[in-house]
Formats: structure tokens, sequence, C-alpha cells
């Protein structure tokens, strides 16, 4: 039977997944879909515990969609600054963007 | 094994593999597209815990919203010779070993931890429309501020993405 600690197990292995690629990547957009990976994470665990301990029936579901809701406004906004930001660098590894004031 | 329970295991192995691409391929356009099959297998999972509405909005949304737009940030950036440099920095034994320590220290608590397991009565309604109801009555606030930070978000992107006129 699947129980409510696996889900949370998925949902710990994703996050901790995406944990290595932000801490790891190069690429700025590398760091981005780790940051993705880590909202996933995050949603498995809310919706599993939405489904075995109840709350107030759906508190979890709802949270989930605004956690979406406001990846997708994030990951937006990061994706136009690492576009500026290659504009004037020309380059999207983040070991070259270190400095404050271009 | 109930067929439950093979689905679970299928979205669970299918998203832990993609996952493990995502940050380790060489070539950032195969890590989105790992992305993509991660967040499908995602969606599964969502609908075997009775949220087949956060399914829906994490395919439509997520896989179908935010890959497309990764994809063409992608392709604006990327030249397209260059794509084997190594793309993990020099730190990676460090992380590795941090985000182990985190993986074992968190299984350890959710192990050790019972949970008051509560047994939600499956309604005739389904959960979008409980959803729906929520949405408009109780969860009303951060609805309307979710708009208006989806409108600030493209506020901000237009005017970061403009090209500077010199």
């Amino acid at each position: 039977m699947i129980g409510l600690h696996h889900y949370l197990f998925l949902g710990l292995a994703l996050f901790v997944i995406g944990m290595f690629g932000v801490m790891t990547r190069r690429n700025a957009i590398g760091i981005l879909l780790g940051v993705e990976l880590m909202f996933n994470g995050a949603n498995v665990n809310l919706a599993a515990f939405s489904h075995f301990v109840g709350g107030e029936g759906f508190g979890g579901q709802v949270f989930a969609i605004f956690v979406i809701t406001v990846a997708a406004a994030e990951a937006v906004v990061g994706l136009a600054l690492i576009l500026s930001i290659y504009r004037h660098l020309k380059s999207a590894y983040v070991e070259q963007m270190n400095v404050l004031r271009g | 094994m109930s067929g439950s329970d093979f689905a679970f295991y299928l979205f669970a192995v299918v998203a832990v593999c993609s996952a493990l691409g995502v940050v380790t391929l060489r070539n950032v356009m195969h890590s989105a597209l790992c992305l993509a099959v991660t967040l499908m297998s995602v969606a599964g999972v969502f609908v075997l815990v009775n949220a087949s509405f956060v399914a829906a909005v994490q395919v439509i949304l997520y896989a179908g919203g935010i890959m497309v737009l990764i994809v063409f940030a992608i392709m604006l950036i990327q030249r397209l010779a260059g794509n084997h440099q190594a793309q993990t920095n020099d730190q990676w034994v460090v992380a590795l070993g941090t985000c182990v320590a985190i993986g074992i220290v968190m299984k350890g608590v959710i192990g050790g931890t019972t949970f008051h397991l509560v047994e939600v009565p499956s309604s005739s309604q389904g959960a979008t429309a409980h959803l729906g109801e929520l949405l408009l009555t109780k969860y009303m606030m951060p609805f309307e501020i979710a708009s208006v930070v989806l409108l600030a978000a493209m506020i901000g992107v237009v005017v970061l993405a403009k090209k500077e006129k010199e």
C-alpha cells in the first residue's frame, strides 16, 4: 500500500535533487531549472498532505495552485533578467556575473 | 500490487530519473526537456492523490507554459557551438555531501513521525468543484493578490527585456 511517507520521500527526492542543481550548475538557466524542481517537490508534499491528513479538505491543493502561479511569475522575471544580463555580458555562465554594476 | 501502487512507482521512478537528468546533463536544452518529463510525471502523481485540478494546472501552466518559455530563452541565449563544456562547477562534491546529508536527516524525520491520518470522505462533487468554491469564498483574497502578482511580473518583464535606447 502506498502511504503518506512514500509521497513525502518522492517530494524530498525532487527537492534535494533540485537543490543540488541550484548549487552546482554553471548556466543561469540550469539554476532556474533546479529551482523549478524544488517547487515541484514542495507541491508534491502539499498535495500528499492535503489528501492524507485532511486539514480543511482541500487547503493543500489551493496552496499548490498558488505555488504554481507564483512560480510562473518568478520564472518569467528570472528569464527576463538572464536575457538582459546576456545582452551585456554575452554569456550566461554565473561565474562571469561577478560585478554588481556593469 | 494494485494498479495505483504500480502507477505511483512508475511516476516516481520516471520523475526522479529525469530530475537527475536535469541536474547532470551537459546540454541545457536536454536538461529542459528532462524537466518537462519530470513535470508530466509529477502531474501523474497529483492525479493519484485526488488532486485532479492541480494536475491539470500543472500540465497547462508548468509543462505547457513555463517549459515553452524556458525553451525559448535557451534558444535565444545558447550559442550553437560550445555545448560540450562541463556544466557543473567545482563545488559539486560539497553540494553532493550537503544534499545527501539533508536527505538522510529528512528521511529520518519523515520515518520517525507518526502523522494523524484522516480518511477524507470522497464526496460526490469531486475535488475541482470544492476547489472552485474555496477559491471564490475562503481564499478569494490570495486569488486576487495572485492576479496582481502576475500583472506586476508582466510589467516588470516588459520593462526588463526592452532593448535600451542608446
